[in-house]
């Protein structure tokens, strides 16, 4: 090995001296063309005492750029801003539509929520009227739905399942599933609850493929809930993913045919 | 002789500053190698595969024991008093408390928490953070269910430096370079020292090897001893030393480090040698533990702590001791710790998944975005949404059902196979699938391989096209007749099929027909609306692949994967909305964090709502009162389903595919030789279906509750509105607008034989009751006579034996 390279040696030759003049006096500083620039802006800089004498120092501070297969993942820690819009922003979902391009969605969110409430508002208070309700609703649906049919028409109930069954209602008719619906979705946990806001908040910092995430992760919990499925078309919009909007706002409005707020929003994805 | 001085001077001076420059030149060809690697990706790391994670929130469906055992597959510790450190928990009936371990998930982290869960009759009823704090959801990690290893089989979990507890690092360098933070790479003192011992000792006993120089060894240079890879290695050890802090290079030290193997895969790196040994996280390893690991540095062959425990106690005290006496432990911690047993968990984990049907499906649908060879070295990890509980469930369900009906069947021991999967409702994720009775070994995946034809799974499809195309068989109250068929499918050629009871029973209502899967009816109704129309929804239901225009697939006749099936029975259980089955949630890269892939939910309605609703109703008739009533003495009464149960000739194949609220299932019964097992679909799928609906929780299913249905009471036997002086009542759903309008007559109807076997036109504007015969006040098919007709002619006078079904298959080939 000591003979052969020569012409390497000649090629290297300047590179070689000036390597060997450095790593005679200190570490530090190949000159390589690839990495000529980064490592030597650095050791330069900040800490050529160090680098000079690595020995005795004990505890080297890591040096950020170097790791690079430690990147440590996004140090935006999520939760953090997410708590932070929460905190504030309560009355902001009416405001933002400004900032962000069609964040419009954000008044008629409003808007649902308390039409939504107002439906099963009596349920909720007092706890039993689960099917008080629903038979109050069934009033108010069954009047327009016996004006269109033909009169001869008998609209029975239709077979009752299950006993007691916890979520198919007991109250029937042809509304009962708008009314169980509405109920599901407003029952709307808190666990759903605090998707759909964490959604909010990421959507109007401009992280609307993670919004989708939340919202995609609420609608396991509660698949039924025509709201997410609005908000998660409005997302999809908002990705340029056009037909899947229109697609879900359709599931939206199918999941909640009677619903006026949502009808209002969904309409303008459905076309 | 002063020349002579001169010339050896020069020649001198010369041959020294070529060497000199050799040297630098070797150096520096080193020193790219040492940087190449180091700055590169330095290890080629295995793909992780994950279950879903474990929601728990208020109201979540959760049985206790459910929750066990998910806390046991991340095997957490059951401890007896209120858990204080991550990864144990403490049940007290149906009260928990658990300290989660917290997960990185792509860009959202959820942290470690000590929290109190209670549940009650397979409900979470309260969640809250140990300190009261509120908690409205949250997620457990996920269970790792699978690796995808790179070709070298190397597996390591990389570990960060600062996620390493003092102990390790300080215990480490006591024991193998005490000197660390203060030599260049190489340790002069330890080496001469080392020699000495060897020396007086006559054998290697000791190496004088910095921790830097180990690093190289197993970085850079293969196993060879000599002087020339000595000396090497102490250069590289120079440069390595040079351009990197000794932070780096000991954390690239943990992670490289060989410390066992499992068969062909090598264990390198401690993050994964906690997995290995303890089952555990890194950071939850105790004093004694975290000692064996240092001790195998030394020779992970010869400690191995499974085959040799006692050579490995021994090292893991003499650890323990120079821990001691260098300080990193106190003498008591250290008497205490010498106290301990080894605590190797007995079960090594396996490389292999417990799950190869499952991870089959992930690596197909993972294939279309990702080359293999990125699949097995890029560390990516992967997030399926695989419920490991429901996974496990359906595995054993499958076996003993399925093990049971072949004792019962006579069919010889192991011949008898069979596949179940599981998806859910809404947005198509499949959380278990069952690929054949050999769960745990990977083979032939029946769930996703296994081509079968269907039987009468095909009807609902025949229906819905029905339905969607308002013609004569526009609703369940249509009626249709039961007599023999005869279909033209050439020139002189005409098919015949029967039922499968080899009887016509008269005219009847489609929800009948579809409720004791008629054969005529459906082929009446097939061959009326068009066999173009019947393939159309196929393949709008999600069966992505050619069908042949044959009159037979109406009949079923039609080789179909048990996942194909699913995704057909799933678009109707999402009441025509088309999500495409899916294992994968996302792919995340492991090294900056970052989501590389996401794979959203979508939808696509496929088929009017209303059409498939009420197709669905008469799904669930099926179950209630059709050919799985059988499933009423066995699921409770709330759990309302649908489905349909097929078999093919000969009872070769029993099928059954359902769904209930939220979940979509299906289960093939089959033998690969294709002999017959003599079970139908409602004997033998079914059981194995109702089983596992029986225990999986689930929401049932609304039957017919939208508002774009109309209930009716109709007569049983006409589908006319009912007449409470005859007959009997049914309530049936109708789309609004398509009820009917007529009173069903009292007059004994005049059921008509099933000698009309005139082909489809033999219509059944003839079967009804005469006065009622103009009923049906439908936009109506106008007259019997429009579709493709086949001739009345040749009347069959019965079907020949259950082989018409062979005959078919070879006929329409001829034309």
């Amino acid at each position: 090995m000591s003979i052969h390279p020569s012409k390497m040696v000649l090629r290297y030759a300047p590179l070689a001296v000036l390597a060997a003049g450095l790593a005679g006096c200190a570490p530090a500083l190949p000159p390589e063309p690839i990495y000529a620039a980064p490592p030597q802006a650095m050791p330069l800089t900040p800490m050529p005492p160090q680098m000079q004498q690595p020995i005795p120092q004990p505890m080297p501070l890591p040096q950020p750029p170097r790791q690079q297969t430690y990147n440590p993942p996004p140090t935006v820690t999520p939760i953090e801003p997410r708590t932070k819009v929460v905190a504030e922003p309560l009355p902001e979902p009416s405001a933002p539509p400004k900032s962000t391009a069609p964040s419009v969605t954000y008044i008629p969110e409003k808007q649902t929520a308390p039409s939504a409430q107002s439906q099963t508002s009596p349920a909720k208070p007092t706890g039993v009227p689960f099917w008080d309700q629903g038979k109050v609703q069934v009033e108010v649906m069954d009047l327009p739905a016996e004006k269109q049919p033909a009169p001869t028409v008998n609209p029975s109930l239709p077979p009752q399942t299950g006993l007691g069954t916890p979520p198919s209602s007991t109250s029937t008719s042809s509304s009962t599933s708008s009314s169980s619906q509405s109920t599901t979705s407003t029952t709307s946990s808190p666990a759903v609850a605090v998707l759909l806001k964490q959604a909010n908040n990421e959507l109007s910092v401009g992280k609307a493929d993670r919004a989708a995430t939340t919202l995609e992760r609420a609608l396991r919990i509660a698949p039924n809930d025509a709201n997410l499925w609005l908000r998660l078309a409005e997302v999809n919009e908002q990705l340029g993913n056009k037909s899947q909007a229109s697609s879900m706002a359709r599931k939206a409005l199918d999941l909640a045919p009677d619903d006026a707020a949502i009808r209002l929003r969904a309409q303008r994805l459905v076309n | 002789m002063a020349l002579f001085g001169r010339v050896f001077r020069i020649v001198l001076i010369v041959g020294l500053v070529l060497g000199v420059l050799a040297l630098v030149v070797y150096s520096m060809q080193l020193d790219e190698i040492v940087r190449k690697q180091f700055e590169g990706r330095r290890w080629a790391l295995p793909a992780r595969v994950f279950a879903r994670p474990l929601e728990l929130f208020n109201g979540q469906q959760l049985y206790a024991d459910h929750l066990e055992q998910e806390l046991k597959l991340l095997s957490y510790v059951q401890v007896d008093k209120a858990p204080t450190e991550t990864g144990q928990y403490y049940r007290k009936g149906d009260e928990f408390q658990i300290v989660t371990r917290g997960f990185q998930f792509a860009d959202d982290m959820e942290p470690p928490r000590s929290i109190k869960v209670s549940l009650a009759r397979g409900k979470v009823t309260s969640l809250a953070l140990a300190n009261k704090g509120e908690l409205p959801v949250m997620r457990v990690e996920p269970v790792l269910i699978g690796n995808f290893y790179p070709s070298q089989n190397e597996d390591r979990v990389l570990v960060r430096i600062k996620d390493v507890s003092p102990l390790l690092i300080n215990g480490l360098l006591a024991v193998e370079d005490k000197k660390f933070y203060e030599h260049q790479g190489v340790n002069p003192m330890a080496i001469a020292r080392a020699m000495v011992t060897n020396l007086k000792a006559g054998q290697t006993v000791q190496g004088g090897s910095t921790i830097t120089q180990q690093l190289v060894k197993n970085f850079y240079l293969t196993n060879e001893r000599s002087w020339e890879r000595k000396l090497k290695e102490a250069l590289m050890a120079l440069l390595l030393e040079l351009h990197y802090n000794k932070q780096e290079i000991l954390e690239a030290y943990l992670n490289e480090i060989y410390l066992g193997q499992d068969g062909a895969r090598a264990i390198h790196g401690f993050g994964l040698a906690a997995q290995f040994y303890f089952n555990r996280p890194i950071r939850e390893l105790k004093s004694d533990q975290i000692a064996l690991l240092i001790g195998l540095a030394k020779g992970a062959a010869f400690y191995d702590p499974r085959r040799f425990p006692e050579r490995a106690l021994e090292r893991r005290n003499v650890v323990l001791t120079v821990m001691e006496q260098e300080g990193v432990l106190t003498a008591a911690e250290g008497a205490e710790a010498r106290k301990r047993p080894l605590g190797v968990s007995e079960h090594r984990p396996s490389g292999a998944s417990p799950f190869p049907a499952y991870l089959d499906l992930v690596r197909t649908q993972l294939q279309r975005d990702y080359r293999e060879e990125d699949l097995r070295s890029e560390g990516l990890l992967i997030f399926t949404s695989m419920d490991p509980i429901v996974q496990l469930t359906a595995e054993q369900i499958v076996i003993k059902r399925v093990q049971q009906l072949e004792r019962a069947n006579r069919i010889p021991k192991n011949k008898l196979s069979g596949a179940m999967v599981i998806s859910t409702v809404q947005g198509g994720e499949v959380i278990a699938l069952v690929g054949g009775l050999d769960v745990r070994y990977p083979g032939y995946n029946h769930a996703l391989i296994a081509q079968r034809q269907i039987g009468s799974l095909v009807k609902p499809a025949i229906y819905l096209a029905a339905f969607e195309n308002k013609g004569k068989y526009g609703s369940l109250g249509d009626r249709v007749s039961d007599g023999a068929v005869t279909v033209k499918i050439g020139r002189n050629k005409y098919w015949q099929p029967g039922n499968y009871d080899q009887r016509f029973t008269g005219t009847m209502t489609v929800m009948q027909a579809l409720m004791m899967s008629r054969n005529t009816p459906a082929v009446r109704v097939g061959v009326e609306v068009g066999l173009d129309k019947v393939i159309k929804t196929l393949g709008d239901l999600g069966i992505k692949k050619e069908i042949p225009a044959y009159p037979a697939i109406l009949l079923g006749a039609l080789e179909l994967t048990p996942f194909d099936v699913q995704q057909m029975y799933q678009t109707l259980a999402a009441n025509g909305s088309y999500s495409p089955l899916k294992s994968i949630r996302s792919v995340m890269n492991i090294s900056n964090g970052k989501t590389l892939t996401r794979y959203p939910l979508t939808v696509q309605q496929v088929a009017r709502p209303e059409a498939v609703e009420m197709l669905n109703f008469g799904l669930h008739q099926v179950t209630t009162n059709g050919t799985a009533k059988a499933l009423q003495g066995v699921l409770p009464s709330w759990k309302d389903v649908a489905g349909k149960t097929g078999t093919t000739n000969d009872k070769k194949d029993s099928w059954f595919a359902g769904f209930s609220g939220q979940h979509v299932m299906t289960v093939w019964v089959g033998r690969d030789d294709s002999k017959p097992t003599n079970m139908t679909g409602g004997t033998g799928a079914l059981k194995v279906w109702a089983d596992m609906m029986k225990v999986m929780p689930s929401q049932p299913l609304k039957v017919g509750q939208s508002s774009r249905l109309i209930w009716v009471d109709v007569d049983a036997a006409t589908g006319l509105l009912f007449n409470p002086a005859c007959g009997k009542s049914v309530k049936m759903p109708f789309i609004r607008g398509t009820q009917p309008q007529k009173i069903s007559y009292c007059a004994e109807p005049q059921l008509e034989a099933p000698s009309s076997e005139t082909g489809i036109p033999a219509a059944p504007g003839q079967t009804r009751p005469a006065g009622t015969a103009p009923a049906q006040a439908r936009p109506a098919v106008p007259a019997p006579q429009a579709a493709p007709r086949p001739a009345p002619r040749p009347a069959p006078a019965a079907p020949n034996g259950g082989n018409w079904v062979d005959d078919l298959m070879n006929k329409p080939g001829n034309q």
